[in-house]
């Protein structure tokens, strides 16, 4: 293991068997579920949108939404994986009505980066010790001036209080971001709803130091299990969404997942 | 060219010896080249879209030119590797650079018959 980011923690804590077929065996997935294309769609078509508004160079809507529309194609080379009541014009019609939003509220935005790569030792903090031989890697999806940053989350349903509150992702970036620039920065969440009429919740992430240090302990023992080789499966709701549901099916000692 | 020679024996008598020649060892197989990234991938059909082929016409495309490359047919837009990707990326950016000078000269000329 050459890095640890919040997404293989992410992934570990859902269900430690999936991030060894992701991670360790790096099987690749036969399908990809549309919601998660349509996600990655969203957030290139925005990142471009930041990087172009930083650049400053003229971008319209309609170049925002002919990105995501290419971006959306791009996704399709990948066999999508549709649930019951989903369908790809669904998704086109809804991400182009959020990214109108979007465009809406870029206009105040005053971009630091978009996507910011980082990759800050892990450390101890109350020693300041290295307490994970690899870094913490990840990408900040949009940094703004002066210290503000935005994870971008597509979804149906609203976030609650508590989905805000055990973000580990925001704690970790916050925690990376303060290592980076020596700053704490002011964290939100952007959460795209796609429902009927689709909008935007900006929520704010606060994150004191205990949450921070609590989320790097936590790091910790992951890393411990992942290198102990610890993967038993998590049956639950996300499993009729995982790529490697009849892999696991199949595998001895996999039921019930 | 190696040789092997062999030799037949019964109750410690020489029957035979025959050489034989071996076959030089193969060459280890070449590792399969990486394949495009998400990046090259959504370059690609950004780059596509502006110059209006969009949906199954772009993908259609992308496999039309490298099949063309590389004198094979290339069924999926996933078998394409990153040198190709970087390839076809190079080929669109040039054409697209073409595509709007010629477009900025029609529209220098046509506002030059307007005046």
């Amino acid at each position: 293991m050459e890095h640890l980011s919040s997404t293989q923690i992410t992934l570990y804590l859902q269900c430690p068997r999936r991030y060894r077929f992701m991670y360790v065996d790096e099987i690749k997935p036969s399908f990809k579920s549309a919601a998660i294309a349509f996600g990655s769609a969203i957030h290139s078509a925005i990142a471009y949108l930041a990087e172009e508004k930083k650049r400053g160079n003229g971008f319209n809507l309609a170049k925002l939404i002919s990105t995501f529309r290419a971006d959306w194609e791009a996704q399709k080379c990948d066999e999508l994986r549709f649930k019951e009541g989903e369908n790809e014009g669904e998704f086109l019609d809804k991400g182009i009505s959020l990214l109108k939003l979007v465009f809406e509220e870029s206009k105040d935005w005053r971009i630091k980066a978009a996507e910011l790569p980082f990759s800050v030792p892990i450390l101890d903090p109350s020693t300041g010790e290295e307490i994970i031989p690899v870094p913490l890697t990840g990408f900040i999806d949009l940094v703004l001036e002066p210290h503000v940053i935005i994870e971008i989350k597509t979804g149906i349903r609203k976030w609650s209080e508590e989905n805000i509150q055990n973000n580990i992702q925001v704690s970790l970036y916050a925690y990376a971001y303060r290592t980076l620039f020596g700053q704490e920065p002011q964290v939100y969440f952007k959460i795209l709803l796609r429902q009927r009429t689709p909008r935007i919740d900006n929520l704010v992430a606060s994150r004191s130091q205990e949450d921070i240090e609590w989320s790097i302990n936590l790091m910790k023992e992951v890393y411990e299990g992942i290198k102990s080789g610890i993967f038993f499966p998590n049956p639950g709701w996300y499993c009729p969404d995982c790529e490697y549901e009849n892999l696991c099916k199949g595998k001895k000692g996999g039921k019930p997942c | 060219m190696l040789k092997l020679q062999i030799t037949v024996l019964e109750e410690n008598k020489i029957l035979g010896v025959q050489e034989i020649e071996l076959n030089p060892p193969s060459q280890p197989e070449e590792e399969p080249e990486e394949k495009m990234t998400d990046a090259q991938r959504r370059y690609l059909f950004r780059l596509l879209s502006e110059m209006g082929i969009e949906g199954e016409r772009a993908r259609d495309t992308i496999k039309e030119q490298i099949s063309t490359k590389e004198q094979r047919p290339i069924l999926d837009v996933k078998e394409v590797t990153k040198t190709q990707a970087s390839w076809l990326i190079e080929k669109l950016k040039s054409q697209l650079e073409k595509w709007r000078g010629n477009q900025n000269e029609k529209e220098g000329g046509s506002h030059g018959t307007s005046k």
